[in-house]
């Protein structure tokens, strides 16, 4: 066979299991939010794609995913519903009533609150499910998902619009932008330490790109991600390739996980050292290797966003930032 | 006639082992970084430390010696189970091994996440567990293969619903079991080789010196009875040595279906039903198809990586549909 022939075959080959991935679904879109106000509702371009109405200052809301809960409370809102989690819960929603897991939200609970608005995440389970349900009962639900400092602005906007409290975007929003940029001026321009951020579940290692929140943060304070060419379209993460990691050898690996972190640290740390091709890495004879905090860097940061950046930067450029 | 049916079975033989050796081949030339030709025999003979050198030695050579093995495991492990229950759907998924496996790592994922480093472990003692637990249950003055099939179905269902209820109640937890499910070999090293390879290999051997036990097995009870073989013992020892195979693979691997139903029944394509053919035969394109596959798995997307399970069931399954036709014609 040809060489030519063969690289037509191979591509053919990538296109077909392209389709098949994109069909099944692992490739989704990005967020865009157009606000448009009068004076009792509030219309904007969810995460779906979709123009949706919402109203202004809604008194029963009820919030399907955990980690909007908390965004929602620091906007001012207040809920009548929530769904269980393992996460800290603030102190206004913790007389809400439960309405199920964010995996199965009980459907009767919801709707014997009489929600005026529901918000989800667009990447939870059913969602589909749930938003026709939604639209046949004409109850006006909010799908944002937000990743990147400058998406939590426009969500945090969007909040802080529907509940009325510029105060608290100009508390939470702008100021920590005008500290972050400062910070992000600090940083030097040309060092560029080459980082890799994995995220270590209990049964692979994924590499997480500069669209998450954590890599967005890195790549803000100047570093450069290895895994820069591991992207197919706008996910988050994927299995990268042992081989490439070896022969870029990065300076930093920042490791995120959802076990607890105190707890895996030593392990992580042993398996790393042990595993015949990883502890050949600059980063692990050199123990750069960091095992991030959850509650700054798995979670949301959103009001400690400050903090994060912060702590993210002194482990970059300690010279300029301190221990 | 039967000289020459012979000859033939060992030309076809000796083409698995081409296909066997070429698929390692291609496994260890071609990965995400590029080493020439000349270059990788160079670091395997002389230059024995560097970058270069740790990637092809401690990561692709590595993987690949790991695929293989699961290959030929979960092949045998396959034929083994076919033969001895006598039915073309018995695959190391009916004696519970992947239900068995895969529940005890999502155990271990919801309830000890800080020790998930006990996964492989522990689903190596899950699917032994589970199959012995199915053998004794289907256990009436002795095993009958339909019963011993119909007890897998329903010990495999419980746990199934297991998984999924773990999934339901703990999707945060459960975040890594996909790639459980669908199997992969991405990051595998020598310390999972070393730590399936007693088994693997001790297992292998055994089997590969009882293929007549085997034929004679399936041919029936009455037969094996008649020809004065002690069943029962012999049928517990095959259960056992195919969940050990299957165990193995499954613990570094995850769930790879395919090889261990598919592959057997390719060997019977070509070879009829003489284990003395079958059982080489499917170590070597066991071996082959999962070394091939995850090469493709690490190459189609570079730098990214893709679950080899996935490649597997794409390309495999419609390969085998092929063979199937191609049969029926001759």
């Amino acid at each position: 066979m040809s060489l030519k022939k063969r690289d037509e075959k191979l591509r053919l080959c990538s296109v077909i299991i392209w389709i098949i991935l994109g069909v099944t679904g692992c490739i989704s879109g990005t967020p865009t939010i157009k606000i448009e106000q009068n004076q009792e509702m509030l219309s904007f371009v969810d995460a779906f794609g979709d123009e949706v109405e919402v109203p202004m200052h809604p008194k029963r809301v009820v919030c399907l995913y955990h980690s909007y809960l908390e965004l929602w409370d620091l906007a001012g809102g207040s809920v009548v519903g929530r769904v269980q989690s393992d996460q800290p819960v603030p102190e206004k929603a913790q007389q809400a009533d439960i309405v199920g897991t964010t995996g199965t939200p009980n459907i009767e609970k919801l709707l014997v609150l009489e929600p005026d608005l529901v918000i989800l995440s667009p990447t939870m389970n059913g969602k589909d499910e749930f938003v026709s349900l939604l639209q046949q009962q004409n109850i006006p639900y909010l799908a944002l998902r937000y990743d990147t400092f400058d998406e939590y602005l426009k969500v945090f906007r969007l909040f802080t619009t529907i509940t009325g409290r510029d105060d608290l975007y100009q508390k939470y929003g702008e100021e920590q932008r005008k500290e972050i940029e400062k910070l992000i001026s600090q940083a030097p321009q040309d060092k560029k330490p080459k980082v890799l951020l994995l995220f270590v579940t209990a049964r692979e290692v994924k590499v997480r790109f500069s669209n998450s929140t954590v890599g967005s943060m890195l790549e803000d304070l100047g570093a450069l991600h290895v895994a820069y060419d591991a992207q197919l379209s706008q996910e988050e993460m994927q299995i990268f390739s042992m081989e490439k990691i070896l022969e870029r050898d990065p300076d930093f690996i920042f490791i995120q996980t959802m076990g607890k972190v105190d707890q895996v640290q030593e392990r992580m740390k042993m398996e790393l050292e042990t595993h015949p091709a990883w502890k050949t890495l600059t980063a692990v004879q050199q123990e750069k290797c960091i095992l991030l905090p959850k509650e700054l860097y798995l979670y949301k940061p959103n009001d400690r966003y400050i903090e994060a950046y912060e702590g993210l930067a002194r482990i970059l450029y300690p010279e300029v930032f301190g221990e | 006639m039967s000289k020459n049916r012979k000859k033939n079975k060992k030309i076809i033989l000796f083409v698995c082992f081409v296909f066997f050796i070429a698929s390692g081949f291609l496994s260890i030339v071609q990965g995400a970084v590029y080493i020439s030709l000349k270059q990788i025999f160079h670091l395997l003979l002389y230059e024995r430390e560097g970058t270069l050198h740790q990637i092809l030695w401690n990561v692709r050579i590595a993987r690949t010696v790991v695929a293989g093995l699961v290959g030929m495991c979960l092949a045998v492990s396959g034929a083994i189970l076919q033969g001895i229950m006598g039915n073309p759907l018995a695959s190391p998924n009916l004696i519970g091994v992947s239900s068995g496996g895969g529940f005890m790592a999502c155990m271990i994922m919801v309830f000890f996440p800080e020790q998930h480093y006990l996964i492989p472990a522990g689903a190596f003692v899950g699917a032994l567990s589970t199959t012995l637990v199915i053998y004794f249950l289907a256990w009436r003055q002795g095993i009958e293969p339909t019963r011993l099939i119909l007890a897998g179905i329903a010990v495999s269902s419980f746990l199934n619903a297991g998984i999924h209820a773990c999934t339901v109640f703990y999707p945060e937890k459960m975040i890594g079991a996909i790639g459980f499910t669908v199997g992969g070999l991405a990051a595998r090293s020598w310390p999972d080789f070393w730590m399936i390879a007693p088994y693997g290999f001790l297992s292998i051997l055994i089997t590969l010196l009882l293929p007549q036990k085997l034929n004679i097995l399936s041919l029936g009870d009455e037969v094996a009875i008649g020809l004065g073989m002690n069943v029962e013992k012999i049928r517990f020892l095959f259960i056992v040595l195919s969940s050990f195979l299957a165990a193995s693979a499954v613990s570094v691997a995850g769930l790879l279906g395919f090889v261990g139903l598919l592959v057997p029944h390719i060997s019977r394509i070509f070879f009829g039903s003489d284990y003395r053919y079958v059982l080489p035969s499917c170590i070597l394109l066991g071996g082959g198809i999962v070394m091939l596959c995850d090469t493709m798995a690490r190459c189609l997307f570079s730098p990214i990586e893709i679950p080899v399970g996935i490649i597997m069931a794409l390309l495999g399954s419609p390969f085998f549909l092929y063979l199937l036709r191609q049969q029926r014609k001759g």
